[in-house]
């Protein structure tokens, strides 16, 4: 059964009930009002994201459920970086998409997808120097050099290796 | 505009033809608004036909949604976020925390006052060579992350694979060199016989060792703050394995979740290593919930190591072909996940210690079977509550064990293999009408083994009523959904 979801921006985008309960935010939705062909109307998501968002949805709509279990505790561990050929280059959009999808993909609480989003940032920022870092994402060198040099000294453990 | 009543009328004529001037100009206008709003509708409609599509939108219309798009950047990620995109960017260094600490004050302030940022530690001393510092004064990476994550728990990882002890390290330098010139057996004899001095080697290993110490506190004080504790021991030098084992020594109250390399190797049957002399365990871990033991003797120390099976959760564990000692997971019954990787053998294999054994584990989830799967065929599981089965690394002539219906079944294969004897088979061990089956997703095959699938459930005479879709991931052909309900057809 397909359902109607409705942007900030006022578009429809109808799908099949499967592909948009990958969004647990949807999903207990769903659940509350039940059998109904009431459009769920989704305030923090534009159009152009949640076309993106559907279409990750819509590929991975097979894979199984997070559990919903608490994390291990050894997850953070295991975390890797690596991320599949077919999201690699899903999520090879300019910043402000990725930025966005991030956002959404939070709001929609879609787990594998913000951690497809966090893990492609956190690669963008790999072997890169703060001041590439802000070169990378237009942030502005905040700190005085006595403040700069002062963040040096305090962690020199972090010269050892 | 107002004019005086009295006006001569050829000048009143052009006041009323000023008004009916402007009366226009407002229509039009009107007009040519409707008409740009239009414009913008119709453009913003049409933009993905557009053979000379702009790279971005037109933000007339959409001036909201554009604007909102081009002002978005990492700093109006909420915090929670761009914590978890750090978390991503330390998982492989986390001393690169200095890094991000350097950025600018809001990235620093974060970090500063996310303790769970600074509660990993990683130790994997670094080899002597790039070692540039004297050792004067105690190890403060340990003391700095300790300090930092406040009361957050700690998850720890120790990799010492390719430590050396000193001796070693000499020797090997000495006849790395030696080898280059002589391939004499006596002289590279008379080479392991020296006694080898290196105050500076004694130094930097004493130093690696105290970061190991401060971390353990003084009469294990700082364990009750360890969560997680992920080991890698040196491969070559089992003296300094059980060393660096035995400084691992006191009660661990809060640490849920261990992996460790292998250490059946460095435990001598006679020599109790990591154990005292009645058996228990130098590491005392009531509250274990997850446990990874690469080693196949694990099966020997899985009782040692875990004292109360009952709060057990998560077990990835090696066997041996023989699967002695899989008998001892029923005591585990509060399982939710488990990994069982059978050592493979490549002639006939023996048969197993335990034939027509039962396992049953009625909290079990998530069943994942890797490596050699045939002995597991002796093996008859009762799992209840199983939801998914994952299959991978095996070798293309494995067998699914018998009496395993989990909802979810996951096959990797390798596309470079051919598993045309293996999908009849399997499929039809997963295809019994008993089967709870409702999706089975197959990745990376090849072209030709797809078409086997596909030939194999067309002829399938009785498919799952459960059964709700069959994906494919075709190597170089990419996904695919197997209609099912067109193959009940």
């Amino acid at each position: 059964m397909p359902v109607l979801l409705v942007t900030s921006d006022n578009e429809q985008f109808r799908v099949e009930k499967v592909v948009a309960q990958r969004s647990v935010l949807i999903k207990n939705m769903l659940e509350d009002v039940g059998e109904s062909d009431q459009p769920i109307p989704l305030p923090n998501v534009t159009a152009p994201v949640l076309k993106k968002v559907l279409e990750y949805c819509d590929h991975h709509q097979t894979d199984p459920l997070p559990t919903g279990d608490e994390p291990s505790a050894d997850e953070s561990r295991k975390r890797t970086t690596d991320i599949s050929e077919w999201d690699q280059k899903f999520i090879t959009v300019d910043q402000e998409m990725l930025f966005e999808i991030i956002l959404a993909a939070n709001y929609l609480d879609i787990k594998p997808l913000l951690d497809v989003g966090c893990k492609t940032v956190a690669n963008m920022i790999k072997g890169k120097s703060p001041e590439e870092i802000r070169k990378l994402f237009n942030i502005v060198n905040d700190f005085t050099p006595e403040e700069e040099a002062q963040i040096k000294k305090e962690n020199e453990w972090a010269e050892d290796r | 505009m107002s004019y005086s009543s009295n006006l001569p009328p050829e000048i009143q004529e052009k006041v009323e033809r000023l008004a009916e001037c402007h009366k226009q100009i407002t229509g039009l206008e009107s007009q040519l608004i409707q008409f740009k709003k239009e414009k913008d509708r119709l453009e913003e409609e049409l933009l993905d036909y557009r053979v000379d599509k702009p790279f971005e939108r037109p933000n007339t219309r959409r001036g909201q949604v554009a604007v909102a798009a081009r002002s978005m950047s990492i700093q109006k990620l909420p915090d929670e976020m761009l914590l978890r995109v750090f978390e991503y960017f330390l998982s492989k260094k986390h001393r690169l925390i200095h890094t991000l600490l350097l950025v600018c004050k809001h990235w620093n302030h974060m970090i500063m006052q996310s303790p769970r940022l600074w509660a990993r530690i990683q130790l994997s001393p670094v080899g002597f060579e790039e070692y540039m510092h004297p050792y004067e004064s105690p190890p403060q990476y340990v003391e700095v992350f300790i300090q930092r994550s406040q009361s957050v728990l700690l998850d720890i990882e120790l990799d010492y694979s390719s430590h050396k002890p000193r001796f070693e390290y000499v020797r090997d330098k000495v006849l790395d060199a030696v080898s280059g010139v002589s391939t004499s057996e006596t002289l590279h004899n008379q080479i392991l016989d020296l006694q080898f001095e290196s105050p500076e080697y004694d130094s930097y290993f004493q130093y690696t060792m105290d970061e190991l110490s401060t971390l353990v506190g003084p009469m294990g004080a700082n364990m009750k703050k360890w969560r997680s504790l992920h080991v890698q021991l040196p491969m070559h030098y089992p003296r300094l394995a059980l060393e660096i084992l035995q400084m691992l020594c006191g009660v661990a109250s809060n640490l849920q979740s261990m992996s460790l390399s292998p250490i059946g190797y460095i435990l001598d049957p006679n020599d109790r290593g990591w154990f005292n002399e009645d058996g228990t365990p130098l590491l005392s871990i009531p509250n274990l919930r997850s446990l990874e033991f690469n080693d196949w003797k694990a099966a020997n120390l899985l009782k040692d190591i875990v004292m109360t099976p009952s709060t057990l959760v998560h077990l990835d564990i090696w066997y041996d072909h023989d699967l002695r000692g899989l008998s001892q997971l029923q005591e585990f019954t509060t399982l939710r996940t488990l990994t069982l990787r059978t050592r493979g053998y490549c002639e006939q294999p023996p048969v197993p210690e335990n034939e027509n054994l039962t396992i049953f584990l009625p909290e079990l989830r998530e069943l994942n079977l890797l490596e050699d799967l045939s002995p597991l065929k002796a093996v008859q599981f009762d799992l209840p509550s199983l939801q998914c089965l994952r299959v991978g690394r095996c070798n293309p002539k494995f067998g699914l064990p018998a009496n395993v219906y989990p909802e979810y079944i996951h096959w990797s294969t390798h596309h470079f293999r051919r598993y045309y004897n293996t999908i009849e088979s399997m499929l039809g061990v997963v295809l019994q009408p008993s089967s709870r089956v409702a999706i089975i997703s197959i990745c990376k095959i090849s072209q030709e083994d797809y078409e086997t699938i596909l030939e194999v459930l067309h002829k399938a005479p009785d498919l799952p009523v459960s059964l709700k879709t069959v994906v494919v991931d075709v190597y170089k052909g990419g996904r695919v959904h197997i209609d099912v309900v067109a193959l009940r057809s």
